[in-house]
């Protein structure tokens, strides 16, 4: 069984990638709130586990092995906050925290048996794909709206962020999965990007743009698929 | 009296409908329990009395922000009937709000208003459709002229006085599904809850988890909030966030009945989409902001400077002869009351009227005309720096007229942490008052580049502290979602009206404590109290700033006013030549400590109301430090 501290690490590096990144240093850092050097430390030491393929300044990878792992624990979280919410009676919004803690103390026969008994459900509450026991999770492929070259027209998928406030904000300006969107202007690489929804042109910073998750327009059926239809990636 | 709440998406054209109903003479205040200001007017139609309230404008009614809150809770508090002004050109948007107003079962018209912008873009609506489509009556209109808006408040009272509720709007089957036992549930205990919106538009805000109503139904309705949450978790078992869900309902709704009521013809590229081209572009853009930004301060400086001249030559004609009576005639002591009650009102025509009023017309101007949310995306990036977004630059750009205004526009921000960066970097920012000492006591003493320099040391502080609160400050973090509205031409009535309404705000916070302050002080003086402090700072003022001594009385009272701090200093040296009794390098450290050290009484009132008294204490203790640092460290530069 792999550390508390492993599992979280690698849970934080396949959410990125799932984002479409290849996760850095200085991010891993951001979301963990911890310094970049232990950072560094931890990822030298995963790869020397062959969990992840680590070269400093190019970020990290995670190899088949480290894939298998972290989707285990991505499993383990999803059925947590499954029975948190179904069964424990917990909000949905009280149950990613408590999950986060849950997903390194549930061992294979407790998950095993918490499977069993919610049925062996295919998505979390918040609406996203929980991974079978092998690692197997459909990741769409689709392109960030930031990756997204100016002047382009594309379908947005789904919005890669937990957070509701924004989440609520983007869907009251017309920003949502299976929603055509022109993507306008981005005065330089890193700027906001201006795009054109519903008649209106809607400023997105960066960071906003990054959760934003779009496809060329003729894939469009990417929105009927189930458990994408927005929400987290945790 | 009738109530009529004008409600609709941001950039409108709502506050044009709302002057153009009241008037000026409004009264803003707080909505009750909030410190979000509304406005209220009163109008009469047909012979009866009509109260109009200004909702803030919102893209959709729900509790992210306060604003938002204030919108949804009057749904759920007042008794009414709303105007929904809708924005004709940008419809398939401007829908989402009005089909969650009609789900809330108020009665309710659409004012289809800036009917000339959408035939422009090519728009066409059939207006009898869309009021049939909607169930509400539509009153087309073009406010900025006038037209429609009297139809849209008549239209209102006839809806009101036959308490005609909107029809309701059916989703589709399998949503409905979600709503009805809710629905029924709050039906049920309607009159035990008291609420003034329908069980329908509840159980909807209870379906997308909207924090406010789900608060609010958990304590009243326990039993019906868990029913929700049940339902919640069971429509997550099928794959949904409900929150997108739900949106998505409302959009195909309205594609659906706009494809019957609307054609669109594509149009070439607009005008406006050129001149973007040129303002958010990477090189032009940054050069047009510095461009505007230098030219609206010379057009304070020289519209300033000559309103000073008139008004304060105007006000010595009037209180010279006074002020020499009252010495004459009168006790000391009630002279000496006099005289600072005098200084007041001068100070407030030398500095508020002239410089603060020019600013806000300035402001009203690039509001209006829609660069400042330009300004917010050039900035963007700077922004993010600092641990905010670009739409945190207005608060800011504010706070160069008043401080107090500035903290309170921070109030659009969405998260705590937002508030806090915005608010405390905005008590740094040099404004009417502090360029009054900056330019009127260093600038036009020690040469134009001395005030300059001190302009630039304070943007390194504010940008400085800001990189700092931002490592320190742990919460979460919001990125920029704006939306850019057209270039419209400018229209006087919006812009008389925001001007007169930030004005009067000044007027009613910081005036009272300006003269107030000016008596206070005028008294102290008088009983010679002001030699005890200056004795007890001393150490610090002489000591570490290696200031002259009698800096430390204006410094005092600079907290009070900060452009008293020059007046004082000509009374405490005992005279106006003040180049003479202080160094170009003494000046330069008096001035940036000035600016810096604690912001005037009336911010630190407002910090408090709008952040809160532990976080004012920290924000004020913090620009103490800073200030004395920064003084410190210049003193220890230009070897004091």
């Amino acid at each position: 069984m792999l550390s508390e501290k492993v599992e979280e690490y690698l849970g934080v590096i396949y959410r990125l990638e799932l984002e479409g990144k290849r996760p850095r240093t200085t991010e891993i850092a951001k979301m963990l709130g911890v310094s970049p050097s232990s950072v560094t430390a931890m990822l030298q030491r995963l790869a020397s586990e062959g969990l992840v393929e680590y070269e400093s300044y190019k970020g990290v990878k995670l190899t088949e092995k480290g894939k298998k792992a972290a989707a285990r624990v991505l499993r383990r979280h999803r059925l947590a906050e499954r029975l948190l919410t179904d069964i424990l009676g917990v909000s949905l919004e009280d149950s990613h925290e408590e999950a986060c803690r849950l997903e390194h103390v549930i061992s294979l026969s407790l998950e095993r048996k918490i499977a069993d008994k919610l049925g062996n459900p295919d998505t979390c509450p918040h609406g996203n794909p929980i991974p079978t026991e092998d690692g197997e999770v459909a990741i769409p492929d689709d392109l960030s709206l930031s990756e997204i070259e100016p002047p382009a027209k594309v379908v947005v998928t789904r919005l890669t962020d937990e957070n509701k406030p924004l989440l609520s904000r983007l869907v009251s300006l017309g920003i949502l999965p299976g929603e055509e969107i022109q993507v306008k202007a981005r005065a330089f690489k890193g700027a906001p990007v201006i795009v054109s929804v519903r008649g209106s042109e809607i400023a997105l910073g960066n960071d906003v743009a990054s959760k934003i998750r779009v496809a060329p327009p003729h894939r469009r059926r990417y929105r009927r698929r189930r458990g994408w239809r927005g929400g987290c990636l945790d | 009296m009738i109530k009529v709440m004008l409600a609709g998406n941001p950039n409108t054209g709502k506050s044009v409908f709302f002057n153009r109903l009241t008037g000026i003479g409004v009264i803003s205040s707080n909505y009750p329990g909030t410190t979000v200001e509304i406005l209220r007017g009163k109008t009469r139609v047909d012979g009866l009395e009509v109260e109009v309230l200004d909702l803030p404008g919102t893209y959709s009614l729900g509790s992210e922000t306060e604003d938002q809150q204030v919108a949804t809770r009057a749904m759920l508090e007042e008794d009414g009937v709303i105007v929904d002004i809708v924005d004709a050109s940008r419809l398939k948007r401007n829908l989402y709000l009005t089909l969650q107003l009609i789900e809330m079962g108020k009665p309710l018209v659409v004012a289809l208003n800036m009917m000339d912008e959408a035939r422009k873009r090519g728009i066409v609506i059939d207006v009898a459709k869309l009021s049939s489509a909607l169930g509400v009556p539509v009153v087309p209109a073009i406010a900025v002229r006038g037209k429609g808006v009297r139809e849209a408040i008549e239209e209102a009272i006839k809806v009101w006085s036959r308490k005609l509720p909107p029809a309701r709007i059916e989703y589709s089957q399998h949503f409905e599904k979600l709503i009805k036992p809710i629905e029924e549930a709050l039906e049920e205990k309607k009159a035990a809850l008291g609420l003034k919106a329908s069980p329908r538009g509840i159980a909807i805000k209870l379906l997308e988890g909207d924090m406010l109503v789900t608060k609010l139904i958990s304590e009243k309705a326990p039993d019906v909030a868990e029913l929700a949450r049940r339902i919640q978790i069971e429509a997550s078992r099928l794959g949904a966030s409900l929150t997108v869900w739900i949106a998505e309902e409302r959009y195909k709704l309205i594609d659906r009945l706009l494809k019957e009521a609307m054609i669109e013809a594509p149009t070439g590229l607009a005008l406006g989409e050129k001149l973007d081209a040129i303002v958010l572009s990477p090189i032009a853009g940054p050069i047009a902001l510095i461009l505007v930004l230098a030219s609206a301060v010379l057009a304070l400086i020289y519209a300033g400077g000559l309103i000073e001249e008139l008004m304060v030559s105007a006000w010595q004609l009037l209180a010279s002869p006074l002020l020499s009576w009252s010495r004459a005639t009168l006790s000391p002591l009630v002279a000496a009351a006099i005289e600072g009650f005098s200084l007041g009102v001068e100070a407030a025509l030398a500095v508020a009227i002239p410089y603060i009023l020019v600013f806000y017309v300035l402001l009203a101007i690039l509001e209006d005309v829609g660069y400042l949310p330009r300004v917010a995306y050039l900035t963007d990036n700077l922004m993010h720096k600092l641990g905010l977004h670009g739409r945190a630059i207005i608060p800011l750009v504010i706070g160069y007229g008043c401080n107090v205004p500035a903290i309170l526009a921070t109030r659009t921000l969405e998260t705590r942490r937002e508030r806090i960066i915005a608010s405390f970097l905005s008590t740094m920012v040099p404004c009417s008052a502090r360029t009054a000492v900056i330019v009127g006591f260093l600038g036009s003493y020690y040469g134009i580049e001395a005030a300059i320099a001190v302009y630039l040391i304070d943007l390194a502080v504010v940008f400085t502290s800001g990189l700092l609160l931002n490592r320190l400050l742990k919460g979460e973090r919001a990125g920029l979602v704006m939306e850019l509205p057209p270039y419209r031409a400018p229209s006087p009535l919006p812009i008389i009206s925001k001007t007169w309404l930030r004005f009067k705000s000044f007027m009613d916070t910081a005036l009272p404590l300006l003269v107030a302050g000016s008596i206070a002080l005028s008294l102290l003086d008088y009983y010679e109290l002001t030699g005890l402090f200056s004795a007890a700072v001393s150490p610090l003022i002489v000591g570490l700033l290696r200031l002259p001594r009698e800096t430390a009385v204006p410094l005092l009272f600079g907290i009070l006013r900060k452009e008293m701090t020059l007046e004082m200093l000509v009374v405490a040296f005992r005279t106006s030549n003040l180049s003479a009794v202080m160094s170009f390098q003494q000046a330069l450290v008096f001035t940036a400590v000035t600016t810096l050290y604690v912001p005037c009484i009336a911010t630190i009132a407002v910090l408090i109301k709008e952040i809160g008294l532990r976080e004012a204490a920290m924000a004020i203790l913090l620009n103490i430090l800073l200030a004395t640092l920064v003084g410190m460290l210049l003193a220890m530069g230009l070897n004091l």
